[in-house]
C-alpha cells in the first residue's frame, strides 16, 4: 500500500512537473531502486534553467540506482520524527532537505541535510558558498555526495560528454557538454565530417577523426587551450583513436601498410602494429587497467569483438551467436563491455560479461549505436537512430532512459563520456 | 623519397597554421552556449583554415588540359559502385579502371591518384570507414594488376561520411557504396 501511494504521488508529480531539459523515461518491469524523497529547498531560485532540488532529483534518478520523488514542502528548519515517519510510511528510505540563501549580490549559500528515514538518523549535512552561475555545479556536487555516501561509489554528476552535431546546413560541430546537456562548449566547427571523439584519460583533451584534409586524419585538441595537433596522418586512412589510461599510448586503426585497417599503438614517435589480422581490425579501446585492448575484427567473416592481452599478446574472441557486434567500451571495473549487438530485429546496445560471455540487451528499439560507458560504469550514453537529434543515456540495469537535445535541428553523432575528473572540470 | 619529404613538409605546414591560428586567439575559453549569460567566449577553432589540403606529395597544377577533358572518354567516369557488404569490383567497372590505369601509367609518376572508398550509413562509423577502405583497396589492386605503380596511388576511406545520396533506403544506400577516383592535380 505504501508503495502504491508513492507511485501515485510520483505520477502526479510527473503530470505537474515543469518543463525540463531532461526527458526521463522509466521502463516497465521489476526494479528495486532506493527511494529517496527530495524536498523543495527553502529559498531556491531557478538561476540556470532548473532549481537545485530538481537537478539533484534528476541526477539520482538518471543513475538507475535511485528513484527520486519531489516533495512540494520544506522542513529544513523543522525536521521531526513525524515527518520522517511519514516519508518512511510512503516507501521513502532517505530524505533530502535544504535551503538556499542569497548572501549578497551574486553570492549564495546552499545548505542541505540527508536523513535516513528507517533509523531517523541525520546522515550528514553541509553548506556551500557559490556564485550564481555555478548553481548547477553545486547541485551536481550535492548529488555526488549523496551518491558516494549511500552507495560508496563515485557519482558522475559533474562529468562531461563529447559529441559531434551535424546541422541541417551541413556544418559540423565538435562539442563538450555537462552529462545532462547543459553548458555546451564548441571545440571545433567544420564543413567536413568529424567522427569518433574520445577523451584522453586525464580528461584534458579530445582525440577525434576529421575529414577536413579530404581524408581521415586523427587530431588531438586540448580542452585547456583549444590548440590542436595531428596525431596520425599516414598514407591511407587514420581512424578510431583511443587513449590508454596512463595517457602514454594512443591506439588507432591505420592502413599505412597498404592493407585493411589494423590496430597500431602510437607512443611518441614510435608506432607498433598490435597484431596481423586477415580482416579489418578497428574500434580499439583500452581496459581500465591498461592490460587489455578490446576491438572489432571481421577476420571470421563478420565483425566480432575480441580482446587482446598486452602481457602475453594473445587474442580471445568474446562475441558469438550474432553476425554483427561492434563498438565495444569497457566498464569502470573492466569486467563487462557495452557494445552494439545485432539480433533478428536490429542493433541494440548490450552488456557483455567478459568472464562468462553472457550478453544482455539494454535497448529494444533495434536502431541504436555508439555506446559509451560513464566512468563509474552505472550509465551508458548512446544514439537511437529513430531520433538522431537526441543524446540518450540508459542505466546499466536498463530501467532508466534519458534524452536531451543539443538543438532542435542538429543530429548528434558518437557521444563519448569523459573520465570522472580533469584539470578543467 | 621525394614524395615523403613533401608529405612531412605538408604536415608541418598544416600544424604551423593550426598553432598560429590558436595562438592569435590567445588563451582558449570557447563559447558556452547556455546557462551562463554575458560571458563573451572566444571563437572555437575552425577546421580547414589551412585550406583544403590536396593529397600530400603531389604538386597541384592550376589547369587540366589532357584526355580527361574529353567528354566521350572513360576517364570521365569516376565512380565505381559495390554490392551491400561487398568489396568485389563488378566486371562492368573493369574497362573504366583499365583506361584510368593506362592514363596514370603514361603520366610516369607526375600525378597520382586517390581512391576514396565509401560505405552506406548502416552500422558503426568506424567499421564503415574500414569497409570503404576494403573497397578502395580492391580498386587499387586492379590498378596494380594493370601495371600502375603503388607509389602513384593512395587508397583512403571516407566511410559513411561523404554520402552522395541522403536517406535510409536501398537506392540511397546503393548510391553511397562506391569508390571515387580523384587525380591529385584536380
Amino acid at each position: 500500500m505504501n508503495r502504491l501511494t508513492a507511485l501515485v504521488i510520483a505520477f502526479a508529480l510527473l503530470l505537474f512537473a515543469p518543463a525540463r531539459a531532461l526527458d526521463i523515461q522509466l521502463t516497465s518491469g521489476d526494479w528495486q531502486p532506493i527511494n529517496i524523497f527530495v524536498e523543495l529547498f527553502l529559498g531556491e531560485e531557478n538561476l540556470n534553467g532548473q532549481i537545485p532540488s530538481d537537478i539533484i532529483a534528476d541526477d539520482l534518478t538518471v543513475s538507475g540506482n535511485f528513484r527520486a520523488y519531489k516533495e512540494n514542502q520544506n522542513h529544513a528548519n523543522a525536521m521531526s520524527a513525524e515527518r520522517l515517519g511519514d516519508i518512511r510510511n510512503r516507501g521513502g528510505e532517505y530524505l533530502i532537505t535544504g535551503t538556499v540563501n542569497n548572501k549578497s549580490g551574486k553570492q549564495y549559500t546552499l545548505s542541505f541535510t540527508l536523513y535516513d528515514t528507517l533509523t531517523n538518523d541525520k546522515i550528514g549535512s553541509y553548506s556551500i558558498v557559490f556564485n550564481n552561475e555555478n548553481q548547477r555545479l553545486v547541485a551536481h556536487n550535492v548529488s555526488n555526495w549523496i551518491y558516494e555516501t549511500i552507495l560508496s561509489k563515485a557519482g558522475i554528476f559533474h562529468t562531461k560528454v563529447a559529441y559531434v552535431v551535424r546541422h541541417e546546413d551541413g556544418t559540423n560541430e565538435l562539442k563538450v557538454a555537462d552529462y545532462d546537456g547543459h553548458n555546451r562548449l564548441v571545440m571545433l566547427t567544420s564543413q567536413d565530417h568529424i567522427i569518433s571523439p574520445t577523451w584522453t584519460a586525464n580528461g584534458n583533451s579530445l582525440l577525434y577523426v576529421s575529414f577536413e584534409q579530404n581524408k581521415p586524419v586523427i587530431y588531438q585538441q586540448s580542452l585547456l587551450t583549444g590548440e590542436r595537433s595531428i596525431v596520425a596522418n599516414f598514407k591511407g586512412s587514420n581512424s578510431a583513436p583511443a587513449a590508454s589510461p596512463d595517457n602514454r599510448t594512443i591506439a588507432a586503426a591505420l592502413t599505412e601498410h597498404g592493407g585493411l585497417q589494423q590496430i597500431y599503438l602510437l607512443s611518441g614517435n614510435r608506432k607498433a602494429r598490435l597484431r596481423e589480422s586477415k580482416g579489418i581490425d578497428t574500434e580499439p579501446v583500452f581496459s581500465p587497467d591498461s592490460k587489455h585492448l578490446a576491438f572489432i575484427s571481421d577476420e571470421s567473416g563478420s565483425p566480432q569483438i575480441y580482446q587482446f592481452n598486452l602481457d602475453d599478446n594473445k587474442t580471445r574472441r568474446l562475441t558469438f551467436g550474432s553476425r554483427y557486434n561492434v563498438s565495444p567500451d569497457y566498464s569502470a571495473q573492466g569486467d563487462v563491455l557495452t557494445l552494439v549487438r545485432r539480433d533478428e530485429n536490429g542493433d541494440n546496445i548490450s552488456i557483455l560479461d567478459i568472464r562468462n560471455g553472457d550478453t544482455i540487451p539494454l535497448t529494444n528499439t533495434a536502431s541504436t549505436n555508439s555506446p559509451s560507458f560513464a566512468p563509474n560504469g552505472d550509465v551508458i550514453s548512446f544514439i537511437d537512430d529513430r531520433n538522431k537529434k537526441n543524446l540518450a543515456t540508459v542505466s546499466v540495469n536498463g530501467k532508466v532512459i534519458v534524452f536531451w537535445r543539443d538543438s532542435e535541428q542538429g543530429e548528434i553523432i558518437n557521444p563519448s563520456w569523459s573520465p570522472i575528473k580533469s584539470d578543467w572540470f | 623519397m621525394k614524395k615523403q619529404n613533401f608529405a612531412s613538409l605538408a604536415t608541418i605546414f598544416f600544424a604551423l597554421v593550426l598553432t598560429g591560428c590558436a595562438a592569435s586567439k590567445g588563451a582558449y575559453s570557447g563559447n558556452i552556449e547556455d546557462d551562463r549569460s554575458g560571458e563573451a567566449g572566444l571563437a572555437p577553432v575552425s577546421a580547414g583554415t589551412a585550406g583544403k589540403a590536396s593529397s600530400p606529395g603531389f604538386v597541384k597544377s592550376s589547369t587540366i588540359d589532357d584526355e580527361r577533358t574529353s567528354t566521350d572518354s572513360l576517364l570521365q567516369k569516376r565512380i565505381i559502385y559495390f554490392d551491400y557488404d561487398k568489396s568485389a569490383v563488378r566486371d562492368e567497372a573493369l574497362p573504366i579502371l583499365h583506361t584510368h590505369a593506362e592514363f596514370l601509367n603514361n603520366k610516369g609518376g607526375a600525378i597520382g591518384i586517390v581512391l576514396g572508398g565509401h560505405a552506406d550509413n548502416r552500422g558503426s562509423n568506424e567499421y564503415n570507414l574500414a569497409l570503404g577502405q576494403r573497397r578502395a583497396n580492391a580498386v587499387r589492386d586492379i590498378f596494380l594488376s594493370y601495371g600502375a605503380s603503388a607509389n602513384d596511388i593512395e587508397a583512403i576511406s571516407f566511410g559513411e561520411e561523404q554520402p552522395r545520396a541522403q536517406g535510409d533506403n536501398e537506392s540511397a544506400w546503393q548510391e553511397n557504396r562506391r569508390v571515387e577516383i580523384r587525380y591529385t592535380d584536380e
